[in-house]
């Protein structure tokens, strides 16, 4: 009993957003010097990559990443819900053609899918295409290796790849809802598509709001996939570096934690999004352990 | 509980003739004719799987019938060029498990299908949503949200977003089954206020109370037919049928 009345004090520290968000803090500072520690990397071998060329050189891949990345999600999530809305269709010709494009999507690998748009559309832009040694301002190295045939080859095999995953997760979600959601909007006057639109497709959603988060971390790993066909984004310009420089261990560290970054804020997003959202029943991750 | 109230009935609002629904095989409504008048309280009571919901839900199209008319208001729902939005903007629905939308504030809630269908600006919508919560008696949790609620208040709400509409016909499909016995009474009350303003109101229920105070008819189903009609005092203390004297001799207790 008194044991418990000390520790609650403790507790609530622990619990408190600030204090937690510094222990994580601490964690993964901990974690990010112990790495280099463990796998014997050398200070000497971090400091080519520390030099402004190679800071340039790195940043046009990291943004490169990013940009790419963003053009995919926000251009997937449409397709993704026509794709889900279409294939629940009762409408067979409009059916159809969903459940097709989206089983073919998934069951092939996406370097294929890279592949295969990369050399039946050639023309995906009217950029030449930038090699290392191109010259130019930052900005236009940069336009021009998001806008290159690999940039773009990549970029549309991601969108159509992930709306694929996605109208499926979505689809998932909406079939989850309860019958009665749709009969409760149909029965105030609310036509087919003002129900999906204002109803369904909000919860459905939040739903997956987890699942497709983590589908887009995905989406932005994959984009290193596109340096086989000579897309100069982050990882393969971490490559050309320590090629160079000989410390592919060092450029590896620091390029995963570039990726570590990135995508640690595209979870962090997630967290916004369901701030925004309405205080529901506890969910059974909330109170897992309590049970 | 309260006195009877007192019903003028006017024009025929919902008439359904033959109506049979079949599930597969298998025939939830078997040549069901039943008309509603304008005023009407109307409740349908008979044992689980009578087809009671089936039968209301007909009403406004949420089951499509196999065979059969139904005319609301003038419209024959059974034409295939009736715009069926346009029927339902003038019947509401209460379900038994309320299905509040969860992503929608309680003012959301009552508002979106004004806004939407009824095209009223957001200032009007709101003004009505609230004037209805204040009807229903819970004008303080417009900024909540459904799961904030408990089974009673979202069944309040339930019916103010169906009433914001300006409906025509309220349908109830056991609005009580899903609550809490302490939470029935404040449901019942806000419906014993809409008999008594004159709402045309088919009501799926067993509350015995509520059918004598607010009914002017009951219809007892069973096995996808209607078995009797009647005045509720009729039916409930000398019903004619032996079906209906088995049914009311199990709930009655
Ligand atoms: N969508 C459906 N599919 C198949 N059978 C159904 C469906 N809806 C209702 N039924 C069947 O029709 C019968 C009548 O159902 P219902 O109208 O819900 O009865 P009640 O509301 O009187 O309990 C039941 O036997 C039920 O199982
Ligand atoms: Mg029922």
């Amino acid at each position: 009993m008194t044991q418990q009345n000390q520790t609650a004090p403790a507790r609530a520290i622990i619990q408190h957003p600030a204090v937690k968000w510094l222990l994580q803090a601490l964690g993964a500072a901990a974690f990010i010097l112990l790495v280099p520690l463990v796998f014997k990397m050398q200070w000497a071998n971090f400091k080519p990559l520390f030099t402004a060329t190679s800071l340039r050189f790195l940043s046009l891949g990291m943004l490169a990443t990013i940009v790419v990345s963003i053009e995919a999600i926000i251009l997937s999530l449409p397709l993704a819900t026509l794709l889900a809305l279409g294939r629940i269709s009762p409408i067979k010709w409009i059916s159809w053609p969903c459940i097709a494009f989206i089983e073919v999507l998934r069951s092939l690998p996406l370097l294929l899918l890279i592949f295969y748009i990369n050399l039946r559309f050639p023309g995906l832009t009217i950029f030449a295409d930038v090699s290392v040694g191109s010259k130019g301002s930052f900005i236009e190295l940069l336009i021009t290796s998001i806008l290159s045939q690999g940039g773009m080859a990549t970029m549309v095999a991601l969108t159509f790849y992930t709306a694929a995953v996605n109208a499926e997760l979505l689809r998932s979600g909406i079939l989850s809802l309860e019958r009665g959601q749709a009969e409760a909007a149909r029965s105030l006057g609310l036509s087919y598509r003002q129900t999906m639109q204002h109803v369904i497709l909000p919860q459905a959603y939040r739903r997956i709001l987890a699942p497709l988060i983590a589908q887009f971390t995905i989406l932005v790993k994959d984009t290193s996939l596109g340096a086989i066909i000579g897309f100069l984004e982050l990882l393969k310009r971490g490559q050309i570096l320590y090629q160079r420089d000989f410390n592919p261990m060092e450029t590896l560290y620091v390029i995963a934690l570039i990726y570590f970054v990135i995508n640690y804020c595209l979870g962090l997003t997630q967290k916004l999004v369901a701030r925004r959202q309405p205080t529901v029943p506890k969910t059974l991750t909330d109170n897992l352990a309590d049970i | 509980m309260s006195e009877r109230i007192p019903h003028t009935l006017g024009e025929t609002i919902i008439s359904m003739e033959h109506i049979v629904k079949k599930f597969g095989t298998f025939t939830a409504l078997q040549d069901v004719s039943l008309s509603v008048r304008q005023g009407e309280v109307l409740m349908i009571i008979g044992p689980s799987g009578s087809g009671k919901s089936t039968l209301l839900r007909c009403i406004n199209l949420l089951e499509r019938p196999t065979s059969g008319t139904v005319i609301v208001d003038g419209m024959n729902l059974t034409d295939k060029s009736i715009n069926i939005n346009k029927v339902r903007e003038e019947v509401g629905m209460v379900f038994q498990r309320f299905e509040l939308f969860p992503h929608l504030s309680v003012l959301e809630n009552v508002m979106l299908a004004q806004r939407i269908v009824r095209k009223r600006d957001k200032a009007e919508a709101e003004q009505i949503a609230r004037e209805l919560l204040e009807k229903v008696g819970i004008p303080d949790k417009a900024a909540s949200y459904p799961a904030q609620l408990s089974g009673g208040q979202q069944q309040r709400v339930a019916i103010a977003r169906a009433l914001a509409m300006q409906p025509k016909i309220m349908l109830f499909d056991e609005p009580t089954s899903a609550l809490d016995p302490e939470m029935i009474k404040e449901v019942l009350d806000v419906m014993l206020d809409l008999a008594r303003e004159g709402m045309t109101m088919v009501v799926v229920s067993h509350e015995m109370g509520f059918a004598r105070n607010a009914s002017n008819r009951v219809v007892f189903m069973d096995g996808g037919q209607i078995v009797e009609t009647g005045d509720p005092d009729d039916v409930f203390t000398n019903p004619q049928h032996e079906r209906t004297q088995l049914f009311l001799s199990k709930i009655l207790h």
